[in-house]
């Protein structure tokens, strides 16, 4: 599991420390503020025609963000599962996640197209939040959290990524392709506040 | 992903600031358009236990490949302007690497449901043609149905064409494509990518359907072109010193085709079915007569289930028929192509897609293929100077069998 995320030059500083302090995963203190995602106040379009901003999710216990688009094949059928195991495996442990799926492509997607799109990767349906925003708010996010999305004709390619935040906004530490070990990830959690 | 570079005038700072990572960015050439490229390519190893004429891929024996190296471009150019080029560098069994553009389009597209292109690009002759274009990533086998090789492979279909596409779906449902392009050559290859034969346009429309069932899509198409046909006598030739078409009607072409296709669930289940009519005249006049007419029918089924999320195995089943008449059009390409009369082809293929990463997929598959009534690669009688004339297609009707094993790592970048 990726340890830190280059996402502000404070950020690699303070994760650089903390790594050669030998911190564990999710250590990061309170004095580093949340990560980009949540630092955003332009707010997302909920499927059921509310809005939301990102920071609006702290408080919670644990967040999990990621991204993905309704007519994907490969990459988001695999990212709602794996969202799905690891929350069941936080649900044994006690531990609730909150899910945000931001929309890797506004234009066509609907919230709801989105939804169906997990529902059927997971077979049934999920309480998670499926947010769509615009060009720009998309861009910064897909940039933030690293999918690297490239449009090719119908296909976005992208990277499977999962960036866990606690109930702060900080990264605890993110999950893509290799790195999945959520077993792990959850032994290495502190407990809740 | 690792696989864009992005090159988006004034954008340095932002991309360094992480706006956007794992790409580079700096000023396009022009400084107006932001460019965004990427490629496909493959790297593996086949083993062919013969070499058959329009079927085999390699020489008989073991040999290590390079596929095609497959450069993507596009860019949005702004006020709903789009452009994409698709490049690929392919060697043959010649070893020899040719360069084609494989698509080059301008895009208009103010609306999903109406999107106009001009270029060259992918008829929509069905699914695979229209969905995998030339990234051997992007598909979960090893090789190509047969039917969809290119033109400058043996194929059977005009996988390319030069001309206008307008394109669009409604409510992520309904969809159609329409194609007016040159169409064919007197040859199946090359791609009348500047000069058409003749003044007749290729015709082109595929409509499908994303059901209500999600991840199943029905379509079918019609496509229609007048081929120009070269003049026997070859001693004649055009006033360019190219082709030397026949002051004749040439061969109509009509090609129907349908498919049916279920992604979901884990389930990759592709069907689709061609149908290839051409009409000519048997004594080449002007008189229009189409008294010659044939009729190639062609196949493919293809079914793979995702286990863990990484691995795929899949099975393959393809056949083409040929028509009690050989298609003498087809054997007009100095490559040459098997189909002759009564010809059965038949490839059953098996194997497995595991995918090491986000971009990365290594393949493995076996595949054999039944020829019979074909016409394969034979030499004429030795002329007066004791060697070979010229390289001949003869026909033959014994059954042909061709195992191959293919191994390939293939990838985005």
């Amino acid at each position: 599991m990726a340890l830190i995320n280059a996402q502000t030059r404070t950020m690699w500083a303070t994760s650089f420390l903390i790594l050669c302090s030998g911190s564990p995963t999710g250590a990061l203190g309170s004095e580093v503020g949340p990560a980009d995602v949540f630092v955003d106040t332009r707010p997302w379009q909920e499927d059921n025609g509310k809005t939301l901003v990102l920071r609006d999710l702290l408080g919670q216990d644990l967040v999990a963000v990621t991204m993905a688009y309704a007519n994907c094949e490969r990459t988001c059928p695999m990212t709602f599962r794996l969202l799905r195991d690891f929350e069941s495996r936080l649900s044994i442990a006690h531990r609730r996640l909150t899910v945000a799926v931001v929309s890797l492509d506004p234009l066509r997607d609907t919230e709801a197209k989105l939804k169906g799109a997990a529902a059927a990767a997971t077979g049934h349906d999920q309480s998670w939040l499926f947010l769509r925003g615009t060009s720009d708010q998309t861009k910064a996010v897909a940039a933030s959290l690293g999918v690297d999305p490239f449009m090719l004709d119908d296909h976005l390619v992208h990277k499977l990524k999962i960036w866990i935040y606690d109930g702060k906004g900080h990264e605890l530490g993110s999950f893509d392709w290799q790195h999945r070990d959520f077993d792990e990830f959850i032994g290495k959690l502190k407990p809740k506040d | 992903m690792g696989m864009m570079r992005r090159f988006r005038a004034g954008s340095v700072v932002k991309a360094i600031q992480g706006m956007v990572p794992l790409s580079l960015a700096m000023s396009s050439s022009i400084g107006l358009a932001k460019v965004d490229v990427a490629g496909f390519t493959e790297m593996g190893y086949e083993y062919d236990d013969k070499a058959v004429t329009g079927v085999s891929r390699h020489e008989k024996g073991g040999s290590f490949y390079i596929g095609d190296l497959d450069l993507f471009m596009q860019g949005n150019l702004g006020d709903n302007f789009y452009w994409l080029s698709e490049t690929a560098f392919s060697a043959g069994t010649t070893n020899f690497t040719g360069i084609d553009v494989e698509r080059a389009i301008i895009s208009y597209k103010p609306k999903d449901y109406f999107n106009v292109s001009l270029g060259r690009f992918h008829t929509a002759l069905g699914y695979w043609n229209d969905t995998y274009h030339h990234g051997n990533w992007l598909a979960t086998s090893v090789a190509r149905p047969y039917i969809y090789n290119f033109e400058d492979a043996n194929g059977i279909l005009p996988i390319h064409s030069v001309g206008l596409e307008i394109r669009g779906v409604f409510n992520s449902s309904f969809g159609y494509i329409i194609n007016l392009a040159n169409g064919r050559g007197a040859t199946p290859s090359p791609v009348q990518i500047a000069s058409d034969g003749n003044n007749n346009k290729a015709a082109n429309i595929l409509l499908y359907w994303n059901t209500p069932l999600k991840g199943l899509r029905v379509g079918a198409g019609y496509y229609r072109d007048k081929i120009p046909l070269l003049n026997a006598d070859a001693s004649v030739e055009s006033s360019t010193g190219g082709f030397a078409y026949a002051p004749h009607n040439g061969a109509n072409e009509n090609i129907a085709n349908a498919h049916i296709v279920y992604k979901g669930h884990n389930i990759e289940f592709i069907n689709e079915y061609h149908q290839i009519v051409h009409k000519y005249d048997a004594d080449n006049t002007v008189a229009a007569q189409n008294d010659v007419k044939t009729t190639v029918t062609s196949y493919f089924s293809q079914l793979g289930y995702q286990i863990h999320d990484v691995y795929t195995p899949y099975v393959r089943t393809e056949s083409i028929t040929g028509d009690k008449k050989s298609d003498e059009w087809y054997m007009a390409d100095a490559a040459g192509n098997p189909l002759g009369k009564n010809l059965k082809h038949t490839i059953n293929s098996v194997g497995i897609r595991y995918d090491l990463s986000d971009v990365v997929a290594l393949k493995f598959e076996l595949a054999q293929d039944k020829l019979s009534n074909f016409y394969g690669t034979g030499y004429v009688p030795a002329g007066p100077g004791g060697k070979p004339d010229a390289v001949q297609p003869v026909y033959s009707t014994a059954t042909q069998t061709t195992n191959a094993v293919r191994a390939n790592v293939s990838f985005a970048f």
